[in-house]
């Protein structure tokens, strides 16, 4: 019996090597082919460009407080103003911004990490087994009930929210690898490897990391979304990122309060949020029909 | 059967042991003291030492976990240092708020994943399918919270039918207190529901594609026949089993809805408990979430194994 | 997966619309559970009244004035006086009397007869002496601790007399410790910080108490002015959320709010079914700490003093209630100049200047506050504030327990933003009641003259021109040292709907509902 989260996509640890990736990277790119992979492409690097530029196109930072306090929509406030009268779409931006840089932090430390956890069955079984045991307890925590543990011990702010991001995502990554672990494993090539005498690390290296490499990376880009959304629930109960700095969630959290005078104070986040899910999603679809592409 | 269960005891043990050791450690490895609130403004060190030997944290870390889990066991979870009431008691107080919430939604997600799953998983026109499929993606993609301020928007604010904020229990104005808990309800309850339709969905569909399928088809019964006798029949395992773990995540939802519904539940005092380190309530609430959760993936096993006669046997 | 043949069934469908069809109508002829009716009916002879309270009670700091209590304290626990919120005249509670000598130093307290305790045993001159001799102790947290510590003896001379002699005058903070120091029985005091036995002399009976849920109120029948009160019940619901609040109210659910800021209020201002009705007043203050760099620049700090853009924090924030002034006095406090509540005016170019003249561009200025949304949204503007005049600010948030725990201390850091909801006592009470201007302030601003000009404050006869012209002085010496700069001063607001009236509130913004009636 499994208990992978059933959405995760089901992938290549059953195919057979490939074997020979002469620039690894080429088959990635072929994602971006697809209409949708191309929509996904323009969408993330959209999102992307415009946090990484926030400071240059808005150089009077999150913080421009005006005396317009929650003012309606307007092509001057497309998201209109908060309470401070700070424009909204620039705080959103700036809420993606900090997002964004939470997801660059987190997410590959978790598919690293939880890789390596995967794969350490190959350095000792128990080990192996024991390692799944510990990230079978990770997952009997959901997940933000786990949020709040950690941030419970190491406080909120940006950090808390990277270790909790970290740890959500461990068992995920730890499992694929291991699963690709051992279906490599028993496959007649690495035996006949083994036989051959070739060392635990050059099979670990040459053969069965590369067989990792697709899954734990479709699987990291469904991860990054799911990484905006915890620090988004995080942070809207109170727990994640502390206001004035503005995240996502930080933002709903804010915009809670004034739903009935100002809806546009939380739509303005949400659609941020809704487009970043989008462009993860479709990121996913692509990759993953690329990898699965022979 | 009795095998089967005998069988799984001791993982289920293991986690529950290892799960009570984090949610007592954890809170205690966090900084600040509870002593040290208590104490108050003017306290002097001797007073907070007092106060600390007063509520036992001075004993070494194993007595008080000992003390502790043989209270769980007694069904005394201690005192909040905080409030000064029984946990028990604190925890009892909010119950009913979430357990109505939860309830509700777990009823929702059954049913709308259930529906969404037969209908998608049976032959359907294009257009049904697409619709059905249109709903799983969303909600697949979407985390409760968002679903939750999607519908404030939407049925709170633009077409005003239902409220947003607040509650009232079910037991002092059913006729009110439905109409604050479908909202959140509904929100808590869609995205998980997607995944049991979408997995339905999927294993009806591959279970379409086996002989027996075909055989009985051959066999002239209708088409409906088909899906209910040999195509649903096979699926369920598979939803049982999922239901039961979606569970678990409905209950970590559950503190954000609490908090965008403003309901007054049991993750509002988790979230304030966190804040004011009021230790004894945050490692009772962990447990408890972690436990239902374990104790959720249990009986769907179970269920599982009354359904399979090859898991039940084959232990 | 090839198409196949559909079972069309017309009649199962037919079936299923109905069925929604009904489902709609039953929902259309429910009780809408969102909006409040315009109509009020009649008034209801013991009626239950729901008050929805953003904070939960806390018993255990009952002489500690928190504001968490205010909903609920004085209609379980009274105190011998009340000061009229305006003029503060004195109005007799459970004393009829209070008497005081013509140097001062002695008083002389008559007690009402035929009060009882909710128990039903009678109210003594004793209950009083001890509550006396409990608020003089450290535990009990009072924050005018300072004039019971001050009372030499406390004679009882029969069950509804007593008297009480000091070495120095007693001025007006007698009245304000009086007017705030509710008085518990002796036999279940030690039961009052758990909750589970509130004895007091009010209206109503503390009953029922879920920490974090709420609690309820009865009516006490043995109360001794049972005829002025309408109200059988009182249901307290803990709501934490303004918009669950805002919605407890259009919902018709309760009848009166606590807690909610002016500007979450704001939809209801001028909405002819709610009464916003003004309750004490907190004052707001940013305080800098005069031995911390570059705060140790007098003009640095008087700079701080132009930057503020107060009147914008007041619009934004407070929902343009409540009031600006440079000193943390009531406004319109008597002996107060008007130049002196004006002083600091908003001019960010002057402070700019200043602050260059000092050297202090670019200096690094960590500001703590506690977690309160209004406190912080304070802190966003004032920030942004420092920011223009060229200093660098950066929050620190603290939680509650740690930030009152600082400021008790007197160790808050460079610089802070905190809130004291005592800004209605007179003058010569606050500098000895609120953390920032008493002894050990964190400030920790001690000098000499500082000391004098508080002691001839403090001694001066209330009302006479001597007075005046110490309150004058002392804000003289404020505003030129310019070590706290009150933001706002506002009231506390509590919303009620159509559905009642006659809600009272006290000077300190305490909730009294001996009075209300609810309506049908």
């Amino acid at each position: 019996m499994t208990t992978t989260d059933p959405t995760t996509p089901v992938l290549s640890a059953e195919e057979p090597d490939t074997g020979r990736r002469r620039i690894p990277g080429a088959r990635y790119l072929q994602a971006f082919r697809t209409p949708r992979g191309m929509v996904a492409a323009v969408l993330v690097l959209g999102l992307a460009l415009l946090a990484g530029l926030a400071p240059v196109l808005f150089p009077g930072g999150y913080d421009e407080q005006t005396p317009d306090a929650l003012l309606p929509v307007s092509l001057a406030h497309p998201f209109g103003t908060d309470e401070l009268g700070r424009d909204i779409f620039v705080r959103s931006i700036y809420g993606l911004r900090t997002d964004l840089a939470l997801v660059l932090y987190a997410v590959p430390a978790a598919m690293v990490i939880g890789t390596i956890l995967g794969l350490l069955g190959a350095v000792a079984g128990w080990l192996g087994t024991l390692v799944q045991r510990m990230l079978d307890i990770i997952v009997g925590f959901p997940g933000l009930i786990l949020g709040i543990s950690v941030v419970l011990v190491v406080g909120t702010g940006f950090w808390g929210l990277v270790i909790s991001i970290v740890l959500i995502g461990l068992p995920t990554f730890g499992r694929l690898a291991r699963q690709v672990l051992l279906t490599q494993q028993n496959r007649e090539y690495v035996l006949a490897a083994r036989t051959l005498g070739i060392g635990r690390w050059r099979i670990m290296v040459r053969h069965i990391l590369p067989n990792t490499l697709d899954p734990i990376l479709v699987q990291g880009s469904v991860f990054i979304v799911q990484a905006v959304f915890l620090e988004a629930g995080l942070s809207i109960v109170g727990l994640g990122i502390q206001p004035p700095e503005p995240s996502l969630g930080s933002l709903l959290n804010l915009g809670m309060r004034y739903v009935e005078q100002a809806p546009t104070y939380i739509i303005g986040p949400i659609v941020v949020l809704l487009l970043l899910a989008l462009a993860f999603s479709l990121l996913t679809d692509a990759l993953n029909e690329a990898v699965n592409r022979k | 059967m009795i095998r089967f269960l005998i069988g799984k005891m001791p993982s289920f043990l293991l986690v529950a042991f290892v799960s009570s050791v984090i949610a007592f450690v954890l809170p205690r490895l966090a900084p600040g003291d509870a002593a040290v609130e208590l104490a108050g403004p003017d306290a002097t060190p001797e007073l907070v030492e007092g106060i600390r030997a007063e509520l036992g944290l001075d004993q070494p870390l194993w007595q008080q976990y000992l003390i502790w889990m043989g209270g769980v066991f007694r069904g005394d979870l201690g005192q909040s240092y905080i409030l000064g009431r029984p946990v028990t008691e604190l925890i009892g107080g909010r119950l009913e708020s979430t357990v109505e919430l939860a309830v509700l939604a777990t009823i929702i997600m059954i049913v709308v994943g259930l529906v969404l799953g037969v209908l998608g998983g049976s032959p359907r026109s294009t257009a049904a399918r697409s619709v059905i499929d249109g709903f799983n993606t969303v909600f697949l993609a979407i985390p409760p919270f968002l679903t939750g301020l999607l519908l404030i928007l939407l049925l709170g604010l633009a077409i005003p039918l239902l409220p947003v904020s607040g509650e009232i229990a079910l037991f002092d104005d059913p006729e009110l207190g439905i109409q604050y808990l479908i909202l959140p309800a509904v929100a808590l309850a869609l995205p998980q529901a997607a995944v049991v339709a979408r997995l339905l969905q999927t294993s009806m569909l591959t279970a379409r594609g086996e002989d027996f399928v075909d055989l009985a088809r051959a066999k002239g019964a209708r088409p409906s026949r088909v899906t209910r006798k040999h195509v649903l029949r096979n699926s369920f395992g598979t939803v049982v089993v999922v239901i039961g773990l979606r569970i678990g995540d409905l209950l970590g939802g559950a503190i954000v809805v609490e908090a965008i519904f403003a309901r007054n539940g049991l993750g509002t005092l988790a979230v304030t408990a966190v804040q004011s380190r009021d230790y004894l309530v945050v490692q009772a609430l962990i447990l408890g979430a972690v436990l239902i959760a374990v104790v959720m993936q249990l009986l769907s096993e179970i269920v599982l194994a009354a359904l399979d006669p090859r898991v039940r046997l084959g232990g | 997966m090839p198409a196949r043949p559909r079972s069309r069934r017309p009649a199962v469908r037919w079936r299923l619309i109905v069925a929604i069809v009904a489902l709609v109508a039953t929902a259309g002829a429910c009780t809408s559970a969102r909006n409040l009716q315009n109509t009020q009916g009649e008034r209801i002879e013991g009626g239950t009244l729901t008050y929805a309270i953003a904070l939960d009670a806390r018993p255990a700091g009952l002489f500690q004035t928190l504001a968490r209590n205010n909903p609920w304290v004085e209609n379980v626990f009274q105190p011998l006086v009340r000061l009229d919120a305006t003029t503060r005249a004195v109005e007799p509670v459970l004393a009829t009397s209070v008497d005081i000598s013509p140097d001062g130093r002695t008083v002389r307290i008559a007690l009402r007869e035929g009060v009882t305790f909710h128990d039903g045993r009678p109210f003594t001159a004793d209950d009083v002496k001890f509550t006396f001799e409990t608020t003089a102790g450290k535990e009990a947290g009072s924050n005018l601790g300072n004039v019971p510590r001050a009372f030499t003896s406390i004679v009882v001379e029969d069950p509804t007399h007593l008297t009480v002699t000091a070495d120095a005058p007693l001025g007006d903070a007698l009245f304000d410790y009086l007017n705030q120091t509710p008085i518990v029985d002796p036999a279940t005091y030690d039961q009052v910080a758990d909750g589970s036995e509130l004895n007091g002399t009010g209206p109503f009976r503390f009953t029922h108490w879920q920490p974090g849920a709420g609690f309820t109120l009865e009516r006490y029948d043995g109360y001794w002015n049972r005829d002025a009160v309408q109200l059988q019940r009182i249901e307290f619901v803990v709501t934490a959320d303004a918009t669950a609040l805002l919605s407890a109210l259009r919902s018709g659910r309760a009848q009166l709010a606590w807690g909610l800021t002016p500007s979450d209020a704001r939809p209801y201002f001028g909405d002819d079914r709610y009464t916003i009705i003004d309750a004490g007043g907190t004052v707001y203050p940013l305080g800098l700490d005069t031995t911390v760099a570059p705060f140790d620049d007098e003009r640095v700090r008087q700079a701080v003093g132009y930057a503020l853009d107060r009147q914008r924090i007041r619009d934004q924030i407070f929902a343009g209630t409540g009031a600006v002034s440079s000193l943390p006095f009531p406004v319109g406090a008597e002996g107060v100049p008007q130049a002196q509540v004006d002083h600091y005016d908003y001019d960010p170019d002057r402070a700019r200047e200043m602050i260059r003249e000092a050297g202090a561009e670019g200096a690094r200025v960590p500001i703590s506050y506690g977690a309160n949304p209004t406190v912080r949204a304070i802190f966003e503007v004032v920030a942004n504030n420092l920011r223009a005049i060229g200093l660098d600010p950066v929050g620190v948030t603290l939680d509650q327990p740690t930030f009152q725990t600082g400021q008790n201390q007197g160790e808050l850091g460079a610089a802070w933003i905190s809130l004291h909801s005592q800004i209605t006592l007179a003058p010569s009470t606050i500098i000895d009641s609120i953390p920032v201007l008493r002894d050990g302030n964190p400030s920790k601003v001690d000098s000499p003259e500082f000391e004098s000009l508080k002691a001839a404050l403090r001694t001066a006869t209330p009302g006479s021109p001597e007075a005046d012209a110490a309150v004058a002085a002392l804000g003289e010496y404020l505003i030129d040292q310019a070590f706290l700069h009150p933001v706002v001063q506002a009231p506390e607001i509590l919303v009620a709907t159509n559905k009642t009236g006659d809600v009272g509130v006290t000077m300190r913004g305490v909730t009294l509902l001996e009075n209300a009636y609810v309506t049908g």
